[in-house]
């Protein structure tokens, strides 16, 4: 019995080396990829920083990361570019979390709304209706996603009763069709109760 | 009195038959006011039907808008058999409404009609269409003292903020501890540099000394350093000065030594020639250097692996 123990803890004595190894491999190996992702972050977050503060960096679409895209397609429509920033919610919508994405639809939808209400006060009606309506469906995809997004719910209020404030301009019964139509006429076509 | 009592076992036969039960259905709503644009509203209908029927997945509604301002935005399906062989299906419909209203006002989500198909034919089973208020979110007219230009001012943009890092610096310095920590516990255990001074390791000294040196110690006179090497070794070792007659006793107080006793006694043996009979050349031919070398690093092994 004894023997057996001080067997078992010489075989233990002698992997000291091996598990201390292993363990020192591993961690290392952590340590690096760690250090990798860190670094790798870091330079993103300094991308970002530089378009935050308004350098124009150029961003390839199709390799950045989502959060990149983002601060790229934020520094666009922030400028009213929001041709040039469709590109990036294309691959945002690929690749980005649905929050991410959700953003980026809201800031898009924003730009769009600045142009139109400039639109507006210049009496561009043309101009502006189809902008609305393009940033409500980005809202609405933007509410898809995050029902909760109280901005989202704001803005998206602001541009229903903007097209409904301009009576000229949009369809009336587009925002109001579950109100009864009038009847004009009555229902018995016979016999009319007054003048058309 | 015998026509009552046959219409009495009339009715009781009636009464008792198997009644083809209508497919049972039932409603959960949810509450039916305080909505605002862009909430979500989800209903859930079970339905009950009978052996024998099934509901066709046809009638089940689909994913997608119903109208200009609600959303059917997902729709889940569970069917359980229960008892009696009758099935269970719940359905759970989640809606999403847009509707912008002015005032508090009564919107409607439309019903629909669920198909069951049975033995018989197929019956229509329908779900009642679901009321509730929704309100607006914002004042309707601009108070007077905002210019007119503030009746569409919009919430702001979203600022892109950075990645967050924290998780990368936690398994960078957990990671680093740990790494810098089994590095100094195995330089200790392998008697490596900063260590390698240390005396509880004299063989795994004199192993890496002999290795490394064994260029320098091919003549007469390294064979000699050998041995001394290893003599001090097991001096250091025991606490006093080995000699051959010791042997034993030292393999007794070291038990981890012992399965190398013959090549202990052999090396021991090599060194009276050396020393004593002044024999070198005797002496390496019997156990040449190499063989030292291989025994100090069995002994350094050997040395570790007990503590």
């Amino acid at each position: 019995m004894k023997q057996a123990l001080r067997g078992l803890l010489q075989t233990l004595g002698g992997m000291k080396t091996a598990v201390l190894g292993t363990v020192l491999a591993i961690s290392a190996a952590v340590l690096a990829l760690s250090s990798w992702m860190y670094v790798d972050k870091q330079m993103i977050n300094a991308d970002i920083a530089a378009l935050r503060s308004g350098k124009d960096l150029a961003v390839d679409a199709a390799e950045a990361p989502p959060a990149l895209l983002e601060a790229r397609a934020s520094f666009l429509l922030k400028r009213s570019h929001f041709d040039d920033a469709q590109q990036y919610l294309d691959q945002a919508a690929l690749r980005a979390e649905p929050d991410g994405y959700a953003r980026m639809l809201y800031n898009m939808a924003n730009s769009r709304m600045r142009v139109a209400i400039r639109s507006i006060e210049q009496g561009n009606f043309d101009k502006a209706i189809p902008l609305v309506q393009l940033a409500k469906a980005e809202y609405r995809s933007a509410l898809r996603i995050d029902p909760e997004d109280w901005d989202a719910k704001h803005n998206l209020d602001v541009a229903m009763r903007l097209v409904r404030d301009l009576p000229q301009a949009v369809p009336e019964d587009k925002d109001d069709p579950l109100e009864t139509p009038e009847k004009l006429w009555s229902d018995l076509p016979g016999t009319p109760q007054g003048l058309p | 009195m015998m026509r009552v009592i046959l219409l009495g076992l009339v009715a009781l036969f009636v009464a008792s038959a198997p009644v083809s039960a209508e497919p049972s259905l039932a409603l959960k709503d949810p509450r039916s006011f305080g909505y605002f644009l862009g909430d979500t509203l989800t209903r859930e209908v079970i339905l009950r039907v009978d052996a024998g029927e099934t509901l066709e997945m046809a009638s089940v509604p689909l994913a997608g808008p119903v109208n200009y301002w609600l959303e059917l935005n997902d729709v889940k399906l569970d069917t359980e058999s229960s008892g009696g062989g009758s099935t269970t299906y719940r359905l759970v419909l989640n809606y999403q409404t847009f509707y912008t209203p002015l005032d508090p006002r009564k919107l409607t989500i439309p019903g629909f009609a669920l198909k069951v198909a049975g033995a018989s034919g197929t019956g229509e089973v329908t779900v009642p269409g679901f009321e509730f208020i929704s309100s607006p979110i914002r004042q309707l007219f601009a108070s007077s003292s905002q210019s007119s230009g503030s009746s569409v001012a919009l919430q702001p943009d979203v600022v892109p903020y950075p990645l967050t890092t924290g998780r990368e610096r936690t398994a960078m310095l957990v990671s680093g501890l740990i790494a810098l920590g089994s590095l100094i516990a195995l330089a200790w255990h392998q008697a490596w540099w900063p260590f390698h001074k240390r005396a509880a390791r004299p063989f795994t000294d004199t192993a890496r000394y002999l290795r490394s040196n064994a260029g320098k110690l091919q003549d007469a006179s390294g064979y000699r350093t050998a041995l001394l090497r290893l003599h001090r070794a097991f001096d250091l070792r025991a606490g006093r000065r080995v000699l051959a007659d010791d042997v034993d006793g030292f393999l007794a107080d070291h038990p981890e030594f012992k399965p190398y006793a013959t090549e202990v006694e052999a090396m021991f043996a090599s060194s009276r020639q050396t020393f004593f009979g002044n024999n070198v050349e005797g002496a390496s031919k019997q156990l040449p250097l190499s063989a030292l070398t291989d025994l100090s690093s069995k002994l350094a092994v050997a040395e570790r692996s007990a503590g």
